[in-house]
């Protein structure tokens, strides 16, 4: 909170009693605070302390058919394979779906942000496009691509010498499936940080930079991956929590199968939670999926701070 | 100023039929309900006094609709329920018993019901649903093929399931040039229940002890899940999450010679591979000790809160009479509930029999229902399918041995279960 002095307030002539002068800000912020605390702070509680019992569908019809169980639902995820095998499908995504998506939209932002590129506006509209588009209808076309007998993958890489596989009901390829899938469909939005990124460096610089010589891999390396850090960092921050709470895309294509290969975290929630009514279970888990994403956000953001310091 | 005339028009026309009128409000879900509105018209028409507030809700967002509905206190009067969910939501105590209406009416009787149907909608003692429309598993299979492989008649038991599929996997293999499968059966069968009624089809049972313990592990569900598994082994299934996205077309090219579906797919098969029609049937599923496959559909239900429950009933009547029974198929293709209404209908003076039963590949369903079975009436079956797909899912990719399966599986299912055994055991649920 701001504090001004009663004094200032004089100083600047403020008119009115002490009273309203001391609450008026309150009565400002008051509406906001309320929205906050009915649609956020509130739940947020109740979730919280939920997780401590085992509510269900039967305390749904009575209250007194839930349990007050203390840590028993952190006890039991614990020792649940499934929290585990989702722990580590979610990660697998995070790892190699992360890192690829801002890789590939880095290298289409610097692309588009090329002169010697032509139709620029249009290559930019085709990569947002994905971005846009409806989840569940493009994942339609997706199972199709994937398709083991009249895929397009699969019929690429006949040329190739590969020899045709069931991408999605494979347990082994089921998650570079989608890890794929959704590289396709989310780099459009981080390369369009980029490119916004790419448009704040002077050019100045490239231009000096070219004076002293400087080739255009060096120029790409001492000018614009230092000049983006900033950019980065942002860019980084959202796919680590956007991806950590992957859901829509196995929801849509697997079903978090087979194997549960591709069951995430979430998509643990959704199901333990509005599929069996576990709902002191599913807010347990939601619990933990916080705290990692809270814990990996604040190492995430010390890393590249220290990094871009150097 | 469009929008005030429309918000007049609404406030006007509500408050128009209000007058005097008994209202109920019913939902009814999907394509159900759109086919309703000429049944309902009829409806207030032979009864001035009521006035019916149809609700179409979709069934994708249907169960989290009630439910919510449910907690928020604004459940409708009435409302078209998939009999799997009666157990739910009477956990909830949310419906009403109808023992009393039926008790008094001429017109919903037991004995017009397929009893496997009728038993869905009984939790306890007392009945909580009135079947609307039906349906259950059968054996869809592809006629020409199965004919020239030497088998003239649809497989009748488990071991000429199991040769079929095997005659199907190396002839269609060897025409195509390349691997076929005589059947399709689901890798994971938590959502199609399949490996449920091979236990079933052995008399066995998934749980025991009042629905409080599992059976997986007893002889009968060991040698069922076995057979369910045997198909894979042996290869006569394909090892294919996702057949289903292209189950019409597999089925068409031959990729697939058989499949275990529900009467939707009469329709869907005539409509997606026409070209196909004549080539294919369907037959009751073979027989081992039994045929027995899971009875679903939709029932009605009249929610606890409802304040015209004797209007409600009484669209329950109307709706189970048989030749509005009949109007509503022909809208839907849903299968009937009451069963004269399967044999209602013109006989053509050609000869030609245009009732329900008359057609084969529907009446294959007639014959099936009669030996349909509700599942396990508790709140947290759905858990329990879906665990039990999960682990003989592992078995067909070969993680584990069948024994090994049903130890874990044993061990979920009873974890499942150990809330309804504390309410049980404290006496605090009513059955």
């Amino acid at each position: 909170m701001l504090k001004i002095s009663h004094r200032d307030k004089k100083a600047v002539g403020y008119p009115g009693t002490r009273w309203s002068s001391v609450n008026a800000p309150y009565l400002f912020i008051a509406p906001s605070f309320v929205l906050l605390a009915v649609f956020f702070v509130i739940p947020v509680v109740a979730a919280f302390l939920m997780s401590f019992t085992d509510f269900d569908i039967y305390s749904l019809a009575h209250f007194r058919f839930a349990r007050f169980v203390g840590l028993g639902n952190y006890m039991n995820l614990f020792s649940d394979p499934l929290f585990w095998k989702s722990m580590f499908n979610t990660f697998y995504f995070l790892i190699l779906g992360g890192p690829l998506t801002i890789f590939v939209a880095l290298l289409a932002a610097v692309l588009l942000n090329s002169k010697l590129v032509k139709f620029r506006s249009l290559l930019r509209l085709g990569f947002f496009a994905p971005v846009v588009a409806t989840l569940v209808a493009v994942s339609v076309v997706w199972k199709y691509i994937y398709d083991p007998r009249f895929g397009l993958l699969n019929y690429a890489l006949s040329f190739l010498g590969v020899a045709p596989r069931d991408w999605l009901s494979d347990p082994v390829w089921a998650m570079p499936a989608i890890i794929l899938f959704a590289v396709w469909k989310n780099f459009g939005y981080t390369m369009m940080i980029f490119l916004a990124g790419l448009q704040t460096i002077p050019e100045v610089l490239y231009d000096a930079a070219g004076i002293d010589g400087a080739g255009s891999w060096q120029r790409f390396w001492r000018i614009t991956v230092p000049m983006l850090a900033p950019t980065t960092l942002f860019v980084t921050v959202v796919t680590l929590i956007g991806y950590l709470q992957l859901f829509a895309e196995p929801y849509i294509m697997t079903g978090g199968g087979p194997m549960n290969s591709t069951l995430s975290i979430v998509l643990l929630m959704y199901r333990q939670g509005f599929r069996y009514w576990q709902m002191g279970y599913a807010a347990s888990l939601a619990f933990v999926l916080a705290i990692v994403i809270f814990i990996l956000t604040m190492i995430e953001m010390r890393v590249q701070k220290e990094g871009s310091a150097v | 100023m469009s929008l005030m005339v429309m918000l007049v028009f609404v406030v006007f026309g509500c408050s128009r039929r209000n007058e005097g009128l008994t209202k109920i409000t019913f939902w009814a879900m999907g394509s159900e309900g759109e086919h309703l509105g000429s049944l309902i018209k009829e409806f207030e028409r032979e009864n001035p006094g009521i006035y019916v507030d149809l609700q179409v809700v979709p069934w994708g967002s249907a169960h989290d609709k009630l439910l919510t509905a449910f907690a928020g206190n604004a459940t409708p009067d009435m409302c078209q329920l998939g009999n799997t969910w009666i157990s739910e939501l009477h956990a909830m105590d949310a419906l009403e018993p109808l023992d009393s209406f039926i008790a008094k009416s001429n017109v919903v009787k037991e004995a017009n019901y397929f009893s496997g149907i009728w038993q869905t909608n009984v939790v306890g003692k007392k009945v909580y649903g009135i079947p609307w429309y039906v349906e259950t598993r059968a054996l869809f299979y592809r006629k020409d093929l199965l004919s020239v492989v030497g088998m003239h008649q649809p497989p009748k038991n488990w071991d000429e399931l199991l040769k079929a599929a095997k005659l199907l996997t190396s002839y269609s293999t060897k025409l195509n040039g390349r691997p076929c499968y005589g059947i399709y059966l689901p890798v994971n069968p938590g959502l199609e229940w399949d490996e449920i009624f091979f236990a079933w089809q052995n008399d066995g049972n998934i749980l025991k002890d009042d629905d409080c313990y599992s059976n997986v592990l007893s002889q009968n569900d060991r040698e069922a899940f076995d057979y369910y598994v045997k198909f894979f082994k042996l290869g006569y299934s394909p090892m294919e999450a996702n057949a289903t996205t292209n189950l019409y077309q597999a089925f068409a090219s031959g990729y697939v010679g058989m499949f275990i579906s529900g009467p939707w797919n009469i329709n869907e098969l005539r409509n997606r591979v026409g070209y196909l029609n004549g080539k294919w049937s369907v037959a009751p599923l073979p027989v081992n000790k039994n045929r027995d496959a899971n009875a679903g559909g939709s029932s009605f239900v009249i929610f606890r809160g409802s304040k015209e429950k004797e209007a409600d009933w009484k669209l329950i009547e109307f709706l189970s009479l048989p030749e509005n029974q009949l109007q509503f198929y022909r809208g839907t293709f849903d299968l009937p509930a009451v069963k004269s209404a399967w044999s209602e209908g013109s006989r053509h003076s050609s000869g030609q029999d245009s009732t329900l039963l008359g057609n084969p590949l529907i009446s294959a369903f007639y014959t099936q229902l009669e030996s349909s079975r509700p599942f396990p009436r508790i709140p947290e079956w759905e858990q329990v399918t879906d665990k039990m797909g999960q682990w003989i899912e592992t078995v067909v990719w070969g993680k584990n041995t069948l024994d090994q399966a049903l130890i874990g599986m044993d061990k979920d299912i009873n974890r499942v279960l150990e809330k309804r055994r504390w309410l049980k055991s404290t006496g605090k649920m009513a059955d």
